[in-house]
């Protein structure tokens, strides 16, 4: 779970830097590189639900 | 987990996303610093990215992930190659030559056709799951992603018309996809959906 908010804080902060870029607010390397790990952070953000316990995920 | 099922089974998945951060944010530092240039700082980006593979096999590892996810995991995995080597070389060609409108649009398709893999890989990933529970999660997640998308978008739309806040690259949409799926995933996990 930890993982996963940390994809999605970093995810936002790409966007983030993304627009910094276009106004000229934050170097353009900078925003290169977070724009790279986008695919890195979406194999945790998209990953596939498991069901290591079906049991306990149908109680519910 | 104990420190000999650790040393049994391996790293966890933190340790390996750490350590890919970690090496990201030092190449990143050393391209702010002008200490290696940008093709240098690419081939060492895409480097980096097979500590993705130990970090997906730690993740698979036990018996939880089902057939569809294991497939959907390799696909998504080569797809991020293809996007770090189709980005990095996008933008070194673009930067260091002068190209025609029609190599600027063949060489902007680099890093976006491994994109469409990821799509596909989760559009796939819904047709090969046999699991209905696992598949209503990932469609619910996937809508609320769509949902996120839609929403930020119709609103950054008008408010950019009307000059209150500045364009931003299309391109957004993916990761805010990606952040809604996210989200919606925690919030079943939470509520144990």
């Amino acid at each position: 779970m930890s993982r996963m908010i940390v994809a999605i804080g970093l995810s936002a902060t790409t966007i983030l830097l993304a627009i910094g870029a276009t106004q000229g607010l934050v170097p353009a390397a900078l925003a290169e590189t977070a724009v790279i790990t986008l695919p890195a952070l979406a194999v945790v953000t998209l990953r596939p639900a498991k069901a290591c316990n079906p049991l306990k995920a149908f109680r519910a | 987990m104990s420190a000999q099922e650790t040393a049994r089974s391996g790293r966890s998945p933190g340790f390996w996303a750490g350590l890919y951060l970690a090496v990201v944010a030092m190449i990143g530092a050393l391209k702010i610093a002008d200490a290696i240039n940008g093709p240098t700082g690419f081939i060492l980006m895409a480097a980096s990215c097979g500590l993705l593979i130990p970090m997906v096999r730690a993740q698979n590892r036990g018996d939880c992930s089902s057939a569809a996810t294991l497939a959907y995991n390799k696909r998504v995995i080569a797809s991020s190659f293809g996007y770090v080597l189709g980005l990095g070389i996008a933008i070194t060609v673009w930067r260091n030559y002068e190209l025609s409108a029609p190599a600027v649009f063949a060489i902007s398709l680099l890093p976006v056709l491994p994109t469409f893999g990821i799509v596909w890989a989760m559009a796939r990933y819904l047709s090969d799951e046999t699991d209905e529970y696992l598949r209503h999660r990932t469609t619910m997640a996937s809508i609320h992603g769509l949902g996120l998308v839609l929403s930020v978008g119709i609103l950054w739309g008008f408010l950019e018309m009307f000059e209150l806040v500045p364009h931003v690259w299309a391109w957004w949409v993916l990761p805010a996809w990606a952040i809604g799926t996210g989200l919606s995933n925690l919030w079943q996990k939470v509520r144990g959906e």
